[in-house]
């Protein structure tokens, strides 16, 4: 139950990154599209600077990109863990569980 | 156990709003940074942009004056061709004058009175050396080019009057004639407009040259272009 809590955790940071990233993307394209086409008024020396600052709006989607691979891991990471939790039995199934909270402690918490 | 577990659930979760407003925050320093950059390039182009419309007005004026200069210098290069050639002739005509003295008048007068007495009295501005040559002067104080003072004489002396605005047209002003008189103007190339006399058969003519006024033979250097009638 806490892990699974803890992973719609993750899956929520991972939504708005994902929302953060389309939307840094869609703005930076937006831009290059709008130049492109000569709907923004700018004089025709700019022009190419408007291109490049698209380009620039849109490579700024490294950055959540990069923690939702970094998420999904962990997820994958915990998931692995916890059906062998349920896989194991006794004393292998308390150090499993141990092992789980001592990474989650160590690899999310930090 | 159960309370820890849910200490380290809240610790996640504090953590993951963490991590979201330092992806924010990094991510803001490079868009902040585009927009300066888009800011400051719009100054500098704009600046730029004004400064090349400056320099285009500017240039287009110094085209302008250019082109008014080289209009003005051509004018002037085609005045002193014209010149040169008309010092040049004057130079050449030094051996040409036509001497005379009071006798040419005495035999003219009876037949020519009217002719006779401008005569005398160019011979006399000739003997003062009080009128001058001067390039669209108009009066015997100012100086005159040659068509002005046959106009300025015609108009003395003659029966018609010649117009100050026409001075320069006097070869279409004056009735033409192949065969010159007494008095009448003989036109020459270079502008000259000379008074036509004859003594004993022999002509000459009288009038304004570069040099000053001058009595010269009759083919004193440029061509003849034709004769006007003066009547008296």
């Amino acid at each position: 139950m806490y892990i699974q809590k803890i992973i719609l955790t993750y899956k929520s940071s991972i939504r708005f990154r994902v929302g953060f990233a389309v939307l840094i993307v869609s703005i930076g394209l937006l831009i290059i599209l709008l130049n492109a086409f000569n709907l923004l008024d700018f004089p025709g020396e700019i022009k190419s600077i408007i291109s490049i600052s698209g380009t620039l709006v849109s490579s700024v989607c490294a950055f959540p990109i990069k923690e939702i691979v970094d998420r999904r891991n962990q997820i994958r990471l915990i998931n692995e863990l916890s059906i062998q939790h349920k896989n194991s039995s006794g004393e292998d199934k308390k150090r499993l569980e141990e092992l789980i909270w001592k990474f989650i402690e160590k690899n999310v918490v930090g | 156990m159960a309370s820890n577990n849910n200490n380290l659930i809240n610790k996640i979760e504090v953590e993951e709003k963490r991590a979201r407003k330092r992806m924010l925050t990094y991510a803001s320093v490079p868009l902040l940074l585009t927009i300066i950059l888009v800011i400051i390039s719009y100054m500098v182009i704009n600046n730029a942009g004004e400064e090349v419309k400056e320099l285009k007005h500017e240039k287009s004026e110094l085209e302008a004056n250019i082109k008014q200069l080289n209009t003005s210098i051509g004018l002037k290069s085609d005045s002193i061709a014209e010149m040169k050639k008309v010092m040049e002739l004057a130079l050449n005509y030094s051996d040409k004058r036509y001497e005379f003295n009071y006798s040419v008048d005495k035999e003219l007068y009876s037949r020519y009175p009217r002719q006779t007495e401008m005569l005398s009295e160019i011979r006399a501005m000739i003997r003062a050396g009080e009128v001058k040559w001067k390039l669209g002067g108009s009066s015997p104080e100012d100086g005159f080019d040659s068509p002005s003072f046959a106009s300025f004489m015609i108009n003395r002396h003659s029966a018609i009057t010649v117009e100050a605005a026409n001075r320069y047209q006097l070869r279409d002003a004056l009735p033409k004639t192949e065969t010159p008189r007494v008095g009448d103007i003989v036109f020459y190339e270079h502008g000259y407009a000379m008074f036509y006399f004859e003594y004993r058969n022999k002509p000459f003519v009288i009038g304004m040259t570069p040099l000053g006024l001058a009595s010269l033979t009759y083919d004193f250097g440029p061509k003849r272009l034709g004769f006007g009638r003066v009547s008296y």
